[in-house]
């Protein structure tokens, strides 16, 4: 992931985690969409404080030291990705954050990052195999038959 | 000559094939006893359930060395240690398809696996599956008996003798077409796509860090100097860049991504049929 866009998501959950500080056990959803063709993070975060707490939230308000953490999500052409933020508070400021990426360096996302980041690729248009001169094909067409017969078993029972 | 195997349709066309028949039956059984997580004799299936030090012959040692070469370049994510996960996936012995309720997470190689020159040493016993790279191994067993012109084609993972041939790319969308040809000779091809075992939300090619199926790819191909690294190769890119995997074996490649886009080598014997084309 690249690093504005980690930048940015950390700067939004961060937004999320202050508002929210000193309350136990609040969920809050916030949905913020990033400009119009871009795939950049489009946060749905909960909030799990690990503090007790006595006060409500009040905008310039003392918020309660501690750590907190956060789920940001944000997505991608095939579903959301999730990434974890952990916050320290200490006398109103931040002191310090971390994020667990783990998942986007893992392989889960790096395809469209991978994708994006060569400018490709002209869509493809299929010819027919009929059109076109080979002596064999590679591909996946053929699936063990035990396979098949699996997901009929499945399709039918799911029927009844 | 044309026969069903290792849970696939293979085709042998070699002036040689009908002479070797017996020693192609032998070898495929070999691979099939030694590796498969579908029959209960297999040395696989007691690997899964008694650490011990397991002798191996050569070409088994060479299988786990190619794959130790893929866990390192992919920092783990190519791992033969994944047959658990997809077991619990549903992707088990008995094709339930029924995803268990906790899905195990896939161990490290070295918590599993001490690999010797002649030997490997199972520390804790773990279900292996070496779909990744097996086939294109066992397409390689077969492959040795023959030589000058012949092309052994297992399911679309292949090996080519000297003779040319033309090889096309099928679109995993749409089987009645091919997304490119590409033009090989004493190479392989092998292709790998997410489309065909899949079933609920899974498909076979999974993450071994989320335990979740890899996303993002449709279909990959590897056109290497044998099927084992091929095979290999095309499962590493749902996982990896390319580049990631440079220097571990010949690589031409060609990705197709879930939006239908695709990136290939950029290779004189690689067409691709573009909309620009």
């Amino acid at each position: 992931m690249s690093q504005q866009n980690r930048t940015k998501i950390i700067g939004l959950i961060s937004i999320v985690l202050i508002s929210t500080a000193a309350t136990t056990g609040v969920v809050l959803i916030r949905n913020m969409q990033s400009g119009p063709g871009s795939y950049g993070p489009n946060i749905v975060s909960s909030v799990n404080t690990t503090t007790t707490s006595g006060s409500t939230p009040v905008s310039n308000a003392n918020y309660k030291d501690g750590t907190y953490t956060a789920t940001g999500s944000f997505y991608t052409p095939s579903g959301n990705e999730q990434i974890g933020v952990t916050v320290t508070l200490a006398s109103n400021k931040i002191t310090n954050v971390s994020i667990d990426d783990s998942s986007i360096y893992s392989g889960t996302s790096f395809a469209y990052t991978d994708q994006f980041a060569h400018g490709i690729n002209a869509a493809v248009d299929g010819k027919n195999v009929d059109s076109v001169n080979v002596s064999r094909v590679s591909g996946a067409s053929l699936t063990p038959m035990a396979f098949n017969s699996a997901l009929d078993t499945i399709k039918n029972d799911a029927r009844a | 000559m044309e026969f069903e195997a290792l849970g696939t349709h293979w085709w042998i066309e070699s002036p040689a094939a009908l002479k070797r028949k017996t020693d192609i039956n032998k070898a495929i059984e070999q691979v099939d006893r030694t590796w498969s997580r579908f029959r209960d004799d297999s040395l696989v299936a007691q690997m899964a359930t008694v650490p011990a030090r397991y002798p191996l012959n050569e070409s088994d040692i060479d299988l786990l060395e190619w794959y130790k070469s893929l866990y390192d370049a992919t920092d783990g994510l190519v791992t033969p240690l994944i047959g658990q996960t997809l077991s619990d996936a549903g992707y088990d012995k008995d094709y339930s398809l029924q995803p268990a309720a906790r899905i195990q997470p896939t161990p490290n190689w070295d918590e599993v696996i001490e690999l010797g020159r002649d030997a490997v040493t199972i520390k804790q016993p773990h279900l292996i599956d070496v779909g990744a790279a097996g086939k294109g191994y066992a397409v390689d067993q077969v492959a040795r008996l023959l030589d000058g012109d012949f092309c052994v084609d297992a399911g679309g993972d292949m090996v080519i003798g000297n003779k040319a041939m033309r090889i096309g790319l099928e679109d995993p969308r749409d089987h009645s077409k091919l997304i490119g040809v590409v033009e090989i000779s004493n190479a392989s091809i092998c292709g790998s796509a997410v489309n065909q075992r899949a079933w609920r939300d899974w498909h076979h090619v999974i993450n071994p860090k989320t335990s979740r199926p890899a996303k993002g790819i449709l279909a990959t191909w590897a056109i290497s100097d044998n099927a084992m690294h091929a095979d290999g190769l095309a499962t590493a890119l749902f996982f990896v860049s390319p580049k990631q995997l440079e220097g571990l074996a010949p690589l031409k490649y060609c990705i197709m991504y879930d939006d239908g886009t695709v990136r290939a080598s950029a290779d004189s014997s690689i067409t691709i049929f573009t909309e620009k084309n």
